[in-house]
């Protein structure tokens, strides 16, 4: 969907923020205008009355005369042309810079704007009468006022269209800017909403905070497409494990239907079909608790595990079926519950236990007789590491990553109990407690490594 | 004994009912939550077993629940939920034992007279089945009278069977009662492990203790 700038919220945001730097800065400059213009105006009023007291002085001192002489010398065209003078004597002569008495000058003694006859100018003006009856004008032109508040009217207007222009300029750009990002993700929403999963958004060099939405909507998207392809992995085998036990098993019973036979036939048919159930099941489990595992859906505690106790107790538990095998297990470990060396992980102490069983399991399986298993747990770097090593025939080089992912069985081991899925499950537990799985050759056998990170110490 | 069987599907209440009617057990049955909690507070039942996604409902409240009015049958979960979290939610609810479906009848069977006998578990110092004597504070094993040496996991072994005697134990009962392992190894670990408690019980002696019940695990009785 397409929407249009200015429905977008950084166009409005940006409009918005044009508005009030409008207000505040028309503000400001109106209380600007009105100080200036007061100070103006009450220079003016000063000037006036300074006017007003010098005349009445000057006629004071030597009447009309001495007044008229001042206001032809205040008056003369070499004088600043912002005052004005007009003075009508008793006789009606007239003295000062203006032809005529203005219309609507003011009562004696008053003060007043006017517009000056001739020329089209405004004045503040105040009048004043003499005891001999002249009549005297005093006033100043207000063109410097008016020009004032012109250049601030104009400047005004003229920063109000700059702002306009600029604010929709610099809207219309970070809305463009914006509505692009999104549209990026947009677009990857939809084509993964169509079904492609790997689809990943562009991530810019910038940082930005689209940059930080699309690191994480990435980040989110890697989590479900691997989600999706475990649930796949599973569904695939599942299908590909179950089928051949299943196929078996119905086979198993049609035969024995075939022909009437003896119960203890029938009683040994059943039997094989339940242990072909049970192989179905385990398998049905192994497959589903590695699913789980892998899709982080255990809602475990994790608590503190000493792996010297794992190791120990799961040797008590082999160690009859070593001796039956033939094989010696030998163990190097630290003294458990702590102290020097000790060996503590953060997690499911039955879910390590588990892995480092099919491990344990796996390596006295494959032992030839008089070989020998070596379990160790010690410290390593910033974790701690527990190692199974055999010495039976091992793990080819190319075959030991493809081991990890999927759930294969090896053929070279054949006639031995099927060992991609132990692994598998193992590699899941160490994903799950943020450990890495390591096959090495031990030259000769097999070396497995779970590397678990080492747990805090204890509070 | 008498037990509350509560299971929404039908074929699956079937094969309960006939299987332990088979084994001489009377069953009443609930098909959803309210009729389960309804029986359950009723009472009356030596056991009750109870799956988890019912409707109406979760068994585990139900369980809960129960325990909350001190009634204390005990209970097995029957679910398709086998997860070991789902497995704690479901001890913790007050439940005495959890079993994954698809289940083993035979482990079903062999769990429900544990947990029914898990109460009349006495404090004794001595089990004795037949010539077989096993002293739990000196820690020795006796058969008629003459002293067998076992390892301290032998005798936790033969300790388990004989706290269950008369009663078939399944490998994965006692992977969780002997080593508290919640998981079974790929190779039948407690086979070899039986075998080798059993020549040491039997060698020199007539009469076989350990049974190996076909299927499904062991049982020590004196015959």
């Amino acid at each position: 969907m397409r929407i249009s700038l200015s429905q977008t919220t950084t166009f409005r945001l940006v409009v918005y923020a044009c508005l009030a730097f409008m207000a505040v800065g028309g503000v400001v400059l109106a209380f600007l205008y009105w100080s200036m213009l007061s100070v103006i105006d009450s220079q003016i009023e000063g000037a006036l009355s300074r006017e007003v007291s010098d005349m009445t002085a000057a006629y004071a001192k030597g009447g009309y005369e001495r007044l008229r002489r001042t206001v032809a010398d205040r008056a003369s065209p070499h004088q600043d042309t912002m005052r004005i003078y007009m003075l009508i004597g008793p006789g009606g002569a007239a003295t000062g810079n203006l032809e005529t008495w203005p219309e609507g000058a003011p009562q004696p003694g008053q003060t007043a704007g006017i517009e000056l006859p001739h020329a089209a100018r405004m004045a503040r003006v105040r009048t004043l009468v003499f005891a001999d009856g002249s009549r005297l004008l005093v006033g100043r032109a207000l063109t410097e006022r008016t020009n004032f508040q012109l250049i601030v009217r104009r400047s005004l207007l003229s920063a109000l269209a700059a702002n306009l222009l600029l604010g929709a300029a610099a809207g219309t750009m970070l809305a463009l800017y914006a509505r692009r990002r999104l549209g990026q993700i947009n677009a990857t929403a939809e084509e993964v909403f169509e079904g492609d999963l790997s689809k990943r958004i562009a991530v810019g060099e910038g940082g930005d905070e689209y940059d930080h939405v699309a690191q994480n909507i990435n980040a989110m998207l890697d989590r479900i497409q691997s989600l999706v392809a475990t649930v796949r992995g599973v569904t695939e085998n599942i299908a590909h494990d179950l089928r051949t036990p299943l196929n078996r098993l119905r086979g198993r019973l049609e035969v024995a239907l075939m022909a009437p036979r003896s119960p203890e036939d029938y009683q040994a048919a059943l039997k094989r079909a339940i242990s072909d159930s049970e192989t179905i099941v385990d398998t049905f489990n192994g497959i589903l608790k590695i699913a789980r595992i892998k899709a982080g859906a255990l809602a475990l505690p994790r608590e503190r595990v000493d792996l010297a106790e794992v190791a120990e107790e799961l040797a008590d538990l082999y160690q009859v079926f070593a001796e039956e095998s033939g094989v010696t297990v030998e163990m190097r470990l630290p003294p458990r519950g702590g102290g020097e060396g000790s060996v503590f992980v953060l997690g499911d102490p039955h879910l390590i236990s588990q892995a480092a069983a099919n491990l344990l399991d796996n390596a006295i399986k494959y032992s030839p007789p008089g070989g020998k298993v070596t379990v160790t747990a010690v410290k390593a770097g910033d974790g701690v590491s527990l190692t199974v090593a055999d010495n039976g025939p091992g793990i080819p080089a190319a075959m030991r990553t493809a081991i990890l992912d999927r759930f294969v069985r090896l053929d070279a081991a054949a006639g031995k109990q099927g060992f991609g899925l132990g692994l598998s499950l193992v590699s899941a537990v160490a994903e799950w407690h943020g450990a890495r799985l390591e096959l090495a050759d031990n030259a000769p056998g097999l070396r497995a490594s779970l590397l678990f990170p080492a747990a805090p110490a204890a509070s | 004994m008498r037990i509350l069987v509560i299971e929404d599907d039908p074929g699956g209440r079937n094969v309960l009912v006939q299987g332990l009617a088979e084994c001489g057990h009377e069953t009443v049955c609930a098909a959803d939550f309210a009729e389960g909690l309804a029986l359950g507070v009723q009472g009356g039942f030596d056991a009750l077993i109870a799956d988890r996604m019912l409707p109406g409902g979760d068994g585990l409240d139900i369980v809960a629940s129960l325990r909350a009015q001190k009634i204390m049958t005990p209970a097995i979960f029957l679910t398709a939920m086998n997860e070991v979290d789902d497995r704690i939610a479901g001890l913790r609810a007050g439940g005495d034992d959890y079993i994954a479906k698809p289940f083993s009848f035979l482990e079903l069977v062999a769990r429900l007279e544990a947990v029914t006998r898990r109460q009349e578990a006495a404090a004794e110092t001595v089990l004795r089945v037949g010539d077989l004597e096993v002293d739990l504070l000196s820690r020795t094993v006796k058969r008629s009278g003459t002293e067998i040496v076992l390892q301290p996991r032998e005798f936790r072994l033969l300790e388990f069977l004989m706290r269950h005697a008369g009663q078939t134990v399944t490998r994965t009962m006692l992977l969780e009662g002997v080593w508290k392992y919640r998981f079974e190894p790929e190779t039948k670990i407690i086979d070899v492990q039986m075998s080798r408690l059993r020549q040491k019980i039997e060698r020199g002696f007539d009469t076989p203790l350990i049974h190996t019940v076909r299927g499904s695990g062991y049982c020590i009785r004196a015959d």
